[in-house]
């Protein structure tokens, strides 16, 4: 029996289901790595056999030969705005493959669906797929390889622990510390929430206007002084008040 | 001032309203105000621009449509035909000061600088403009009465009520045609989405139908101002608040599309945040706020009372009503799917502005694009498990109060007729069920 390869969908934690609900005929989506063929996301639908390890193996294949051949017309991929996109056509099956950023998107449909259909959907899921996934400055997520996987010999004695006295101890803290910014922002949150004529709303508000999204006013201690500003400047626009005026308002 | 049954048509077999080709929704002052707020929170001061341009092509396109169907072309007559449209809608009052080459117009008692004040007290100053809607408004009947081949009207609101100013003033002046004005949001296209083996449409609640009349009924004030209770009310252009809410969205996304995390000012986000899911937020937000006045106002006005009665203790027989009621404002045939009182709402529907707007405009998606009737679905539940009817009244405090302390809920879109469904399906559940 061959084992499919180990996946990342354990740490990924991206469900794909909302990207399939209502799209006729759509079979699979299987997101993989570009640079070493695992899956990071699936979605398959109910009752097929499609297995995603086995898609994304292929698939990658199939998508770095594509980019490689396409050099031949259109020279190094590094100087094109915008990566090329592979559709296989079998008795059986449609499937598209698209790029975001490191990730390739492999979108199989059943053979009946309109081609144009299909481009439609593809292209949509892959829109989607463009704001979910990571960038690549990310640190890279881990990948846990079972250790039945590992190559044994028959017979062979199990191998004993071992220490390492070089490995660092890791720190038992790992909360950022609390910084000056973080704390006035926390302040200015707290005064809107107490303030604002929605208070429900406000955090909605000022991730938005500032463009800084929840995340941001969630972890307060990352945000630089540029960020700051921004904040200042949303709270002052969502209560009315002239530039300059929260200051007063809302030190404690 | 005529009622607005004057001019008030149902869309045969879709279940929504168009004044002349035009499909129009049932709005107040809140979900108005609010969506045009979330605008600007979404877009900085290019948010003027976009709402302007989303009321510049609704209103052309229903100018239009109405001054072609009653064959009125002279100049002064498309403007008096304005004037007056704009007063018997519930928008407020306007006054055309202008010749073929500009000129001003003065706005009183407008619905988001009126309302803007009405909802936040004269205290609150908005730091910006509020009526892009009438600027588009002033606009395009403007470039119906001195239609020219080289340009349209531009309006910018030079003073305006919610700043603080005693009126709302516009300065127009042509400027060069660089788009081409398009059809707005037809009783056609609902039509074409509907396709001729729809299940005919079901007859709406008794109740429903009482609302249509209580709506049709509905006159103006003098000053354009017509009110259900404490809200004010108006019908609004369906393409207005659609084009508004999708070409917002589409800029979001299409910036974050492009957005790196080098070219990130604050440099601390590694993954772009989602803003277009938050502005989605908001604009659910939006009609959830608005609609829970206007329905909940409705559900216990003085002719429903006469009629049926005061509210049912029954909340099954309680929320389809509620739901025949957002029918009768033009949100489409909101049907009651499943509902378990304290815990789970389903609603469907066949058909629904924002899904007209979107399939016309940019075809189908499998993404959940229907943050209005989302926000419908939520005001339903919040109305049929959480007011205590009898012993409070739907104000805005209530509101308030139970979105600060009331049911935690969660809203998904299971099926959309976007994607290929025949219908339309909002969950709302409580969080965490």
């Amino acid at each position: 029996m061959i084992d499919d390869p180990p996946t990342m969908e354990a740490e990924s934690a991206m469900v794909l289901d909302g990207l399939a609900v209502g799209v006729d005929h759509l079979e699979s989506i299987v997101v993989f790595l570009l640079s070493v063929a695992i899956p990071y996301a699936t979605w398959v639908r109910p009752g097929s056999d499609l297995r995603p390890p086995r898609v994304a193996d292929g698939m990658r294949s199939v998508y770095v030969a594509a980019e490689a051949a396409l050099r031949a017309f259109e020279g190094d991929v590094q100087v094109r705005n915008e990566h090329p996109s592979v559709t296989l056509e079998s008795s059986r099956h449609l499937i598209l493959v698209h790029r975001v950023r490191t990730f390739g998107v492999a979108c199989s449909f059943a053979r009946e669906v309109p081609l144009g259909f299909a481009r439609m959907a593809a292209r949509q899921i892959v829109a989607t797929l463009e704001q979910d996934l990571p960038y690549p400055q990310e640190e890279p997520p881990v990948v846990t390889v079972p250790s039945h996987a590992k190559p044994t010999m028959p017979g062979a004695p199990p191998a004993q622990p071992q220490l390492d006295f070089e490995a660092v101890e890791p720190a038992p803290d790992t909360t950022p510390p609390r910084s000056s910014i973080g704390d006035r922002v926390r302040t200015l949150v707290s005064h809107l929430e107490a303030v604002a004529f929605d208070p429900h709303v406000v955090r909605l508000r000022v991730a938005l206007r500032t463009g800084l999204g929840l995340e941001a006013l969630v972890h307060p201690d990352q945000l630089n002084s540029d960020a700051l500003v921004l904040i200042e400047t949303a709270a002052e626009d969502i209560l009315g008040l002239e530039r300059g005026k929260l200051t007063e308002v809302a030190r404690p | 001032m005529m009622n607005l049954g004057t001019i008030l048509r149902p869309v045969a077999g879709a279940g929504l309203l168009a004044v002349s080709d035009q499909i129009v929704l049932g709005a107040t002052h809140h979900e108005s105000v609010l969506l045009d707020q979330a605008v600007s929170d979404a877009l900085g001061s290019e948010g003027w621009a976009v709402r302007r341009q989303a009321a510049f092509d609704a209103c052309f396109a229903l100018i239009g449509a109405i001054a072609k169907r009653l064959g009125i072309e002279g100049d002064r007559e498309i403007l008096d035909l304005a004037t007056e449209l704009y007063a018997t809608l519930g928008l407020g009052q306007i006054r055309f000061d202008i010749t073929a080459t500009g000129g001003e117009v003065v706005g009183s008692d407008l619905l988001f600088g009126g309302g803007h004040q009405e909802r936040y007290g004269a205290k609150t100053k908005q730091r910006h403009q509020a009526d892009a809607f009438a600027a588009g408004f002033a606009a395009a009947a403007a470039s119906i009465a001195y239609p020219s081949d080289w340009g349209s009207f531009e309006a910018d609101e030079t003073r305006c009520v919610a700043k603080g100013d005693g009126v709302c003033l516009f300065s127009l002046s042509r400027r060069p045609l660089t788009f081409r004005p398009g059809d707005g949001l037809t009783r056609a296209d609902a039509e074409q989405l509907l396709g001729p083996d729809a299940p005919p449409e079901s007859d709406p609640l008794p109740i429903g139908r009482l609302t249509r009349d209580i709506v049709a009924s509905c006159v103006a004030s003098e000053r354009g101002i017509i009110r259900i209770s404490d809200c004010r009310f108006a019908l609004l252009p369906a393409s207005y608040r659609a084009q508004l809410t999708f070409d917002t969205l589409h800029l979001l996304e299409k910036r974050a599309a492009g957005r790196t995390p080098a070219s990130n000012p604050q440099g601390i986000a590694a993954i772009p945040p989602r803003l277009g899911g938050l502005f989605l937020e908001l604009a659910r937000e939006a009609s959830r706020a608005g609609m829970f006045q206007l329905l909940g106002s409705l559900f216990e006005c003085a002719p429903i009372r006469d009629a049926f009665g005061a509210p049912t203790e029954d909340p099954h027989e309680r929320v389809e009503q509620l739901s025949s009621i957002a029918g009768a404002v033009g949100w489409g045939p909101v049907s009651v799917l499943e509902y378990a009182p304290d815990e789970r709402l389903v609603v469907g529907v066949s058909m629904t502005p924002e899904a007209v707007y979107y399939a016309a405009r940019h075809g189908g998606t499998p993404q959940s694009r229907m943050p209005g009737l989302q926000g419908v679905a939520e005001a339903i539940f919040l109305l049929a498990t959480a007011v205590r009817w009898g012993e409070e009244n739907v104000t805005l405090e209530l509101y308030r109060r139970l979105s600060l302390d009331g049911p935690d809920l969660q809203v998904e879109e299971t099926r959309s007729i976007l994607s290929g469904d025949r219908e339309c399906e909002i969950v709302v559940s409580l969080r965490g069920r």
